[in-house]
């Protein structure tokens, strides 16, 4: 994802871009892991799928997602 | 530093966190405030309703934001609105930017030389900031910051 030099965004919109962005990431990270966790992924594969340690997968989102399952 | 709260200020600090929980948020950010003094009925509150800044418009403006800042490298935030908000659980923590506005909330006080730190002051900290969420989301309104700011002094 390489913006073109002519509608490259200025140093402020670049910078509120990446702040928009991780915050889109945490909302599509928060609800695709429960997805994958309520289809039987194990914590395992989704560690795998999103390039982090599986203990880094469970520290951030086994809480929550044990309280919605249960 | 939270001893020297009123109730209307520890108020926002609390329905800040709440806020925070309700969009999914993993820490409790400078936009949560804002959106926590907005939702009270302190003089703060009042302030901002006279700029013609409520709860709910205020919703709008971050929204706004949001989307605009996407759009910019090309993410289209509507494409992403199906994906549901999931509040996290557990004590929530202040983010960056909630301390930045915190401790410029602690500024506004002592440079008013209130002894009590208020909603207003609370207020004050979080328009304090230049670059951020916040000030983008007020400018892209239509908001005149400098103006709100001697409004709420």
């Amino acid at each position: 994802m390489v913006a073109p030099s002519s509608t490259q965004p200025s140093p402020a919109d670049g910078l509120a871009a990446v702040a928009a962005l991780r915050h889109l990431a945490d909302r599509v990270e928060d609800d695709a892991v429960a997805r994958a966790v309520a289809d039987g992924w194990t914590w395992a594969q989704v560690a795998e799928a999103l390039g982090v340690t599986k203990q880094a997968v469970h520290k951030k989102h086994a809480k929550r997602i044990g309280e919605e399952a249960g | 530093m939270f001893e020297r709260f009123t109730r209307d200020a520890r108020d926002v600090v609390t329905r800040a966190e709440t806020e925070a929980r309700r969009g999914g948020a993993a820490t409790i950010d400078a936009e949560h405030l804002l959106l926590a003094v907005a939702a009270g009925g302190s003089s703060a509150a009042a302030s901002l309703r006279d700029a013609g800044l409520d709860h709910d418009g205020l919703v709008a403006a971050f929204g706004d934001e949001e989307a605009a800042s996407l759009s910019a490298v090309g993410v289209d935030a509507s494409d992403w609105a199906a994906v549901p908000a999931r509040p996290r659980r557990g004590h929530l923590r202040m983010g960056a930017s909630a301390k930045l506005a915190l401790e410029r909330t602690l500024r506004e006080a002592v440079a008013a030389k209130d002894r009590r730190i208020e909603a207003r002051h609370v207020l004050l900290g979080v328009l304090a900031a230049d670059v951020g969420r916040v000030p983008r989301a007020l400018d892209q309104a239509g908001v005149d910051r400098d103006a709100l700011r001697a409004a709420v002094r």
